[in-house]
């Protein structure tokens, strides 16, 4: 199904917002293009960095202060290639790209450290306390964090559309198409009262409009408000669930 | 009733008690000798459960002692629980933890740049979630505050203590083999001048005059 549309499609579609921030991007592009860290192609790097940012303008979406910093700082690095290399005491010839690639290995030793430290969280996640005493994890756990449901919406809306548009389901918009966000609304708990919880994409069984997406992710926002659902990441990297919120807790 | 034992004191105390249990707190009540004799107690009764077929250990967490079932019944003990107990954790929460836990007392700045990107949202959320806490300011200019991780995030991780957090250098490591052979690819890339390379030159240089 991937024709080559799609395959061109493919770069605008990695959005920035998927990036931690510009060096996330930049160990993208050189895990992508397998690059040697080492010996970084400033030119090809400026060039695919810039793109991606130009990509992101093109979307009129603001681009944040970091990642035009780091843009002058390649500039900066490839201007710099270009110019007689000065020498230093010890004779050693300085490269430019020393401080980026300095920068880039320590930005990915704690990314790696980030990952190990949530594999160890999956796993003491999966020990359970004694707990005897009906406080010990419940009461005095997250509960008043669950409030601020930390989610991210975006990737979330993101992700269920790219999906439902890979899998060629969503359908152009319907004239005089009535959407109703109440019925909507209703739909969501129906389904919750059946499966328990729900992710987003399971919402949209069939072929969906643009409307009805937009309804939906409305709905479900509605409901969040009224506390009548709840959304959660089990982990950073797992997935996100509707919980339908429990009326009465423990019973 | 069985003989009152020291073995059995511990393992009473670490059963009763609605958290961990620390060390000290062990060998004052059992009249131990040292923590180190409540470590070896411990792991006597951990090998009597594992021989016995129990389905749980006490494991060492934030320094205290705790009965945890083992990870097989997870899926089934989670049943019980009607959410997973955790604060969600993003991507840059857990960079900045990392660089918190491992740079501890430190600033803002200095998560910022190593992460190349402004860190005060996941800062803040660490510090809601509890697996931050502030120590004080440092005194330079614009005195930022110091952030250090909090037992509640040993706990979380399964930590004993923070000692047991990977080490940048063995982490250094794991990438020398790629710095290695960056380091031959530079030297065939540029090789050094060596003697034949300028013979030959020399050679070149005669047979042109």
């Amino acid at each position: 199904m991937a024709d080559k549309t799609n395959i061109a499609d493919d770069r605008c579609r990695v959005h920035l917002d998927v990036f931690e921030g510009p060096l996330d991007l930049l160990l993208y592009l050189i895990k992508r293009d397998e690059i040697d860290i080492y010996d970084i192609p400033i030119t090809h790097v400026v060039d695919e960095f810039i793109g991606f940012l130009e990509n992101m303008e093109e979307l009129d979406l603001s681009v944040a202060g970091e990642y035009l910093l780091m843009a002058a700082l390649l500039m900066r690095i490839k201007a710099r290639m270009l110019l007689p290399k000065p020498e230093l005491d010890t004779g050693e010839i300085e490269d430019p790209r020393q401080e980026l690639v300095d920068m880039l290995i320590e930005y990915r030793m704690f990314k790696k450290i980030s990952e190990e430290l949530n594999r160890k969280r999956e796993e003491q996640s999966k020990l359970f306390p004694k707990g005897s005493f009906p406080d010990s994890r419940i009461a005095t756990g997250y509960a008043e964090q669950e409030e601020l449901i930390p989610m991210d919406y975006y990737t979330l809306v993101r992700t269920a559309w790219d999906l439902l548009k890979q899998e060629n389901r969503i359908i152009p918009a319907v004239a005089g198409e009535d959407v109703d966000i109440g019925e909507r609304m209703e739909f969501i708990v129906g389904f919750l009262a059946e499966k328990g919880r729900a992710r987003f994409i399971e919402l949209f069984p069939g072929k969906t409009t643009p409307m009805m997406f937009v309804a939906t992710f409305v709905a479900l926002l509605e409901l969040i408000k009224e506390r009548a659902v709840r959304v959660q990441q089990q982990s950073a990297f797992g997935n996100i669930w509707i919980y339908r919120n429990p009326e009465e807790r423990g019973e | 009733m069985s003989k009152i034992t020291k073995t059995g004191i511990v393992e009473a105390l670490i059963f009763a008690s609605p958290g961990p249990v620390g060390a000290k707190r062990l060998m004052n009540i059992a009249s131990l000798e040292s923590t180190d004799e409540a470590d070896r107690i411990v792991e006597t009764l951990n090998e009597t459960y594992e021989k016995n077929g129990r389905v749980f250990r006490i494991k060492r967490l934030a320094g205290g002692y705790q009965f945890f079932t083992l990870t097989g019944y997870a899926p089934f003990v989670g049943e019980l629980f009607t959410d997973s107990g955790q604060p969600h954790l993003t991507h840059a929460m857990l960079e900045a933890l990392s660089i918190i836990a491992l740079r501890q007392p430190t600033t803002k700045p200095v998560v910022d740049k190593i992460r190349g990107a402004d860190s005060s949202a996941p800062i803040h959320s660490l510090l809601e979630a509890g697996l931050i806490t502030i120590k004080g300011r440092q005194k330079t200019p614009g005195r930022p505050f110091l952030y250090a991780t909090t037992d509640e995030f040993l706990k979380m991780f399964g930590l004993d203590s923070i000692a047991e957090l990977p080490k940048e250098d063995d982490l250094a490591e794991l990438f020398s083999d790629e710095l290695q052979k960056a380091k031959e690819d530079a030297e065939k890339a540029y090789p050094k001048k060596n003697e034949e390379n300028e013979k030959q030159l020399e050679q070149h240089e005669q047979s042109e005059q």
